[in-house]
This record gives C-alpha cells, sequence and structure tokens, in this order.
C-alpha cells in the first residue's frame, strides 16, 4: 500500500465521512424496521458530491455500523433491528431482563467489531487473487457465471424457488426499459424521455427496500410501542465488564461465527440471517449445556453478532473479484460506484488500484471507528431504540423523496419510489424476494450484452464447446437448482 | 379446486396474465423492431415474460394442490418456533386491515404531494408530506408535527444547499 493511498484515506474529510457513516448507520440499525438496506440506498445521492473513495467508504461505514446496531434493539427490545439479529434476542433479551443489558450489549459490540474486522481482512487476500482468473473470462463465461448467481440467489431466497425466480426475471425485466446499446432501439418507455437512459438504481432501490419497509412496518407499529414502554426506566447505567471466563466461552464462538459467517457471505444470496441462525445453532450444538440458550447464554450473543457482521465484508468479494452483487448491499454499492464513474469488477484492480487500496483502508478504519462509537455511544443507542416508529417514518418517507428526486432524474424519480414502494410491498408481503429482483435489475445490463456477445462468438453448439468453465456453471446452476429444490420439498 | 394459498392463487393469476399483457400487447407496441438487428431488442424482454407466465402457470398448480397444505402448515410452526418472541419479524406475514387503510392513505399522501410540487411549490409539497405521513402514522401532538416538519426541511435545506451545493424545486 503506497504513501498515496495512506495520505488520501488517512484525511480528515475521509475520516470525518466513515465515523458519520458508522454512526449514521448504528443509530439506524438501532431503530427497528430501519435496515442498512434502507439507510445505504437513501445516502446514495450524498454520495455524488463526495469523492469516489469517499462516498463508498461512507456507503460501507453506513452498512458496518448498521448491522452492529441491530443488536441493541434485539438486546433491549427483543425486536431485532434486522431479521439477521433474531439469534442476538434469544439470549440478549433474557440477559436484558436480568439486568445484565449492559455486558449484552459490550458483547454484542466486541463479537460484531472481531467478525467484521476478520472478514474485511479475508476480503483483502481473497479478492485480488480471484480476480486475476476473472479477468481471463470472455462473454460467454460471464453469461454463464451470471446465469448461476442469479439461479442461485433466487433458489436460496425465500421459501419458494419459483417466486424467487419469478423476482429475478421481474428485476431483469425492468433492466431492459430505456435504450438499447446496441441497436439504439428505446425499450418499454410509455413516451417517458426521462426514462430514456433506462431506469436509475437509485430510486428503485428506495423505492424497494425503504420506501415498501416503511409500508409494512405501518402495520407493527402498536407491537413496537408495548415493547418500548416495557423498555421506558429500564436502561440503566451500570458498567457492567465481561468478566475472563465469559471470554473463555464466547471466544471460540466469535472465531465460529465469523468463520460462518466469512463463507456464507462469499456465497451469493444467502445473506445474514442464514450465517447468524447458523453460527448460533453451531454454537448452542457444541456447548457443554445447550439449555442455557434461550436463557441469556452470552455466547449465544457472540456467536450471532459476529456471523451476522462478518457477511458485510466477506460479500463484497464476489463484487470485487467478479463484478457480480452476491447481497442487497452489494446490488446497491454497484449504483454508487457507478455514479462516481467505476465500474466494480476484475478490471479495478488494474484500472485503479489505489481506489481499491483505499476503500480496503477505509474499510479497516470503520472496524475502529465502529469499536470507538459502539463503545462510548452505548448508552445514547440505547435511548435511540425509544424513538417511535411514528416519528421515523414520515422523516424517512421525506427523505426517500428528496434522494429520488436528486438522483432519479427530478419528479419522475419520485413517481417511481412511489411505484417500486408498492411493488415491493407487496413483494415482501408476498414472499417474492426483493434480493434476487435488485440484484437482477443491477446485473441485467451486464447480463444482456454478454448474452448477446456469446450468442454473437458461439453461434452453434460446438463452438460452445470451447468453453469448458461457461459449460461447467451451466451445469452447476442445474444441479444447484436441482438439489436445493428437492432439499426444499424435503425440508417441507 | 381446491385453494390452499390463496395469496399465491391470485398472485399466479395477476402474473399470468401481467405475463400475457406484456407478450401480445406492450412488447410489440414499446419495442420496434429494426431489420437490420442481428438479436432482436426484445429478446431479453421476451424471455423473461415467457419464463414469467410459464412460472405464475407452475405457482398457480401449486397453489392448489395438496402438498401446499403440508408445507404452510409446517411453515407456520417453523416461523413461530423461531420468530414467536420477536415483533418486528411477525408483522411481516398476513395483511390486515389498520395496515392496508395506512399503506393506502401513506401512499395518497405521497401521490397528493408529487402533484402539489408539479402544480405548486417545493415548500409546500414536502410540508404536506410530512405532515400527512404524521397523521397516517398516528401522531397527534401538534408540536411534535410542526417540529419535525420545520427540523427535516431545514436539515434537508441545510445538507443539500449549504454542505452538497445542490438544487431543488
Amino acid at each position: 500500500m503506497s504513501f498515496e493511498v495512506l495520505s488520501s484515506v488517512l484525511t480528515l474529510n475521509n475520516i470525518s465521512w466513515i465515523a458519520f457513516g458508522v454512526l449514521l448507520g448504528y443509530i439506524v440499525g438501532v431503530i427497528p424496521g430501519l435496515g442498512k438496506g434502507t439507510a445505504v440506498a437513501v445516502s446514495i445521492p450524498i454520495t455524488f458530491y463526495l469523492s469516489p473513495l469517499t462516498g463508498i467508504a461512507y456507503l460501507i461505514g453506513i452498512a458496518k455500523g448498521s448491522t452492529a446496531g441491530s443488536a441493541v434493539s434485539a438486546i433491549l427490545l427483543n425486536t431485532p433491528g434486522e431479521p439477521s439479529s433474531a439469534p442476538t434476542a434469544l439470549d440478549g433479551y433474557p440477559l436484558s431482563q436480568k439486568g445484565q443489558a449492559s455486558k449484552a450489549l459490550k458483547m454484542g459490540l466486541f463479537a460484531s467489531v472481531i467478525g467484521d474486522f476478520s472478514a474485511t481482512l479475508l476480503l483483502i487476500f481473497l479478492a485480488a487473487p480471484l480476480a486475476k482468473y476473472a479477468l481471463l473470462f470472455g462473454p460467454v463465461e460471464v453469461t454463464a457465471i451470471l446465469l448461476f448467481s442469479l439461479t442461485f440467489i433466487a433458489a436460496l431466497s425465500g421459501e419458494s424457488l419459483i417466486k424467487g425466480l419469478i423476482a429475478g426475471l421481474f428485476g431483469l425485466l425492468f433492466s431492459t426499459v430505456g435504450m438499447e446499446v446496441e441497436t439504439a432501439t428505446v425499450r418499454l418507455t410509455f413516451d417517458i424521455l426521462e426514462l430514456y437512459d433506462g431506469l436509475s438504481l437509485i430510486p428503485v432501490a428506495i423505492g424497494m427496500l425503504a420506501v415498501a419497509e416503511m409500508l409494512v412496518q405501518l402495520g407493527g407499529l402498536e407491537a413496537l410501542e408495548r415493547q418500548q414502554k416495557m423498555l421506558k426506566g429500564n436502561i440503566k447505567a451500570i458498567n457492567q465488564s465481561i468478566s475472563w471466563e465469559e471470554w473463555k466461552l464466547c471466544i471460540p464462538a466469535i472465531i465460529r461465527g465469523t468463520f460462518v459467517g466469512s463463507t456464507i457471505g462469499i456465497l451469493p444470496g444467502l445473506g445474514a440471517s442464514v450465517a447468524s441462525f447458523l453460527s448460533y445453532g453451531l454454537t448452542k450444538k457444541a456447548a457443554k449445556d445447550p439449555s442455557r440458550f434461550g436463557k441469556g447464554a452470552i455466547e449465544g450473543i457472540a456467536a450471532a453478532e459476529s456471523a451476522d457482521n462478518a457477511v458485510v465484508p466477506s460479500s463484497l468479494v464476489p463484487l470485487f473479484a467478479l463484478g457480480i452483487p452476491g447481497s442487497v448491499i452489494a446490488a446497491i454499492l454497484i449504483g454508487a460506484f457507478i455514479i462516481q464513474g467505476v465500474t466494480p469488477g476484475p478490471l479495478m484492480f488494474v484500472q485503479q488500484p489505489e481506489l481499491v487500496h483505499g476503500i480496503y483502508l477505509s474499510m479497516i478504519c470503520a472496524s475502529l471507528l465502529l469499536l470507538l462509537i459502539g463503545y462510548f455511544g452505548q448508552k445514547l443507542f440505547s435511548f435511540v431504540s425509544l424513538v417511535s416508529l411514528r416519528v421515523i417514518i414520515p422523516s424517512v418517507i421525506f427523505f426517500c423523496s428528496v434522494g429520488a428526486y436528486l438522483q432519479g432524474g427530478g419528479i419522475v424519480g419520485v413517481w417511481l419510489i412511489l411505484f417500486f414502494g408498492i411493488f415491493g410491498y407487496l413483494a415482501k408481503k408476498l414472499d417474492f424476494s426483493f434480493v434476487t429482483f435488485l440484484i437482477g435489475f443491477v446485473v441485467g445490463p451486464q447480463f444482456e450484452l454478454s448474452m448477446r456477445q456469446a450468442i454473437a462468438i458461439t453461434p452453434s453448439f460446438d463452438d460452445l464447446m470451447e468453453h469448458p468453465i461457461a459449460i461447467g456453471f451451466v451445469l452447476i446452476t442445474i444441479i444447484a437448482v436441482w438439489k436445493i429444490g428437492i432439499k426444499k420439498k424435503k425440508l417441507n | 379446486m381446491n385453494i390452499v394459498n390463496k395469496s399465491d392463487f391470485v398472485a399466479s393469476i395477476v402474473l399470468f396474465l401481467t405475463g400475457i399483457i406484456f407478450y401480445f400487447i406492450i412488447i410489440p407496441q414499446e419495442i420496434i423492431l429494426e431489420d437490420e438487428a442481428v438479436i432482436g431488442p426484445d429478446l431479453l424482454p421476451n424471455i423473461c415474460i415467457i419464463l414469467i407466465t410459464f412460472l405464475a402457470v407452475l405457482l398457480f398448480f401449486k397453489s392448489i394442490s395438496r402438498e401446499e397444505i403440508i408445507q404452510t402448515i409446517d411453515t407456520k410452526k417453523t416461523d413461530k418456533s423461531i420468530y414467536d418472541s420477536s415483533t418486528i419479524l411477525n408483522v411481516r406475514s398476513g395483511f390486515n386491515l389498520i395496515e392496508i387503510k395506512r399503506v393506502f392513505f401513506l401512499l395518497l399522501t405521497i401521490l397528493i404531494s408529487i402533484l402539489l410540487f408539479i402544480y405548486l411549490d417545493v415548500l409546500v409539497a414536502s410540508t404536506f408530506l410530512i405532515i400527512g405521513s404524521c397523521i397516517v402514522c398516528g401522531l397527534r401532538k401538534i408540536w411534535v408535527i410542526i417540529a419535525l416538519s420545520t427540523s427535516l426541511i431545514s436539515l434537508a435545506y441545510f445538507l443539500l444547499y449549504k454542505v452538497l451545493g445542490t438544487a431543488i424545486g
């Protein structure tokens, strides 16, 4: 890492934006119903006015902060800020009821930081070598890999394979709106001039993630308020420290959680919820007395939080190495990269190595800031969890509209968030994976381009036989869908 | 016919009809084909819509098959065991009347504020959006609503005009 990279990252401006991102993410994470997807999507328009490094580091800071922050409401309110913190609530809330909330929050934070930091190191060591191989891929291989990723994500997100595939196909369909690059034909624009350049990711993401989530939360206002009333006056100022005995219980759980989270994060589509539940389950299985779990076992928090936080950096491995988003955050980050004139993927390592190194260093800074902000702001964040959704929903809707207006082509952007808000609300309610939709939408243009090139250079089946990697990926796709389909059927 | 999953049943019919409308009406009208194109610009949209229609048919048969009964019951069991104690995850499943009412009025508020923006002014639209959303969410304290509207608009003004130097309106 050169001195230039260090000097570009360690500036007051850059560090301030990362710290602001982590703080904002933490606050958003603490508030039930506001996830990292919402926070990152709403914040993208701001990055347009920042340098590429600062903008991307700021967004990653939000994602990291939000993941760690969601443990606070899980522990104090028994209401996870995000679904992936649900296993944290299983032991965190009982500990809180025993008057050990401070201890539970500290362990949640330490496990989050360790998981996040380790997975960041994994990203640094894994992405560059993978990208070298990815540079050898042509359009046929890229088409096959994108097909594999989309199908795999569709198969794993949600309960139904059919619904996942439908969501992914809708994502691809919406990505075709606008001018087609090869023939300059205008497609599906309904004569709306602003759509000639295609649908911008920002209003689509804001609508699908933030507006839709606010609509879903409208149904749960009273239930959340009951939990908040119970917590009021219960936040104690006791500074409880974690004993060495408790650390000895938690260290293996953190190592296990970090491994599980990192592995699951690299695989596209599985997500943080799978990682945290799996890690929690494995730790419970490995425990000498599993009956303690669910009643306030501190290692349960460590297992869930380390896995949850390890997913964010490791899910960037396929994005950096192959240009394929494996998670919602990665999909939204593509939008931010494109705004900054950067195409994420293997070429980034060749064309803009300083930026990649800068992002790595910024991610490490974000991990350290997460520890500082989380540790010193613990009590403040506990009070944030008491803020009513009745105040939060109008605020989020307002900022969503402003963001969509700024980056979505004016008032058309606001129309789009309204449309995709309804679309996302129905998708969430009917269990059509919005993750698959967004990833389909993001990879759509690349998929279409590489598919066209692939058809042009391999007109016959014999030509296709010259691309064993592509054939391999197509076979893996078929086997994966078949196996997952059978497994889901058996589980049902 | 034994409908075991109503939402999937309705969704499959809506998706099937959407597929038919797109394939026969929208795509031919909205994508004008040029003769010189080697691969037509309607290739991917058509592939997507054909597959969506096919999958909608599969979903339709799945929603009326007996297999789904067992699946639905088991899923409910699993959901309960994992999420029973957490509030936020439970609100996701199913629709209820209060929620639908609130969703409708919130969407209406956004719609009216867009129209206010187009025909009147950005400040009026912003104020209406915030106050309308507060009322839909059940906020009744006037001073909270006024404080929230003022602070959000001021914050947006400060952030967008002063810090980032953008223009709105």
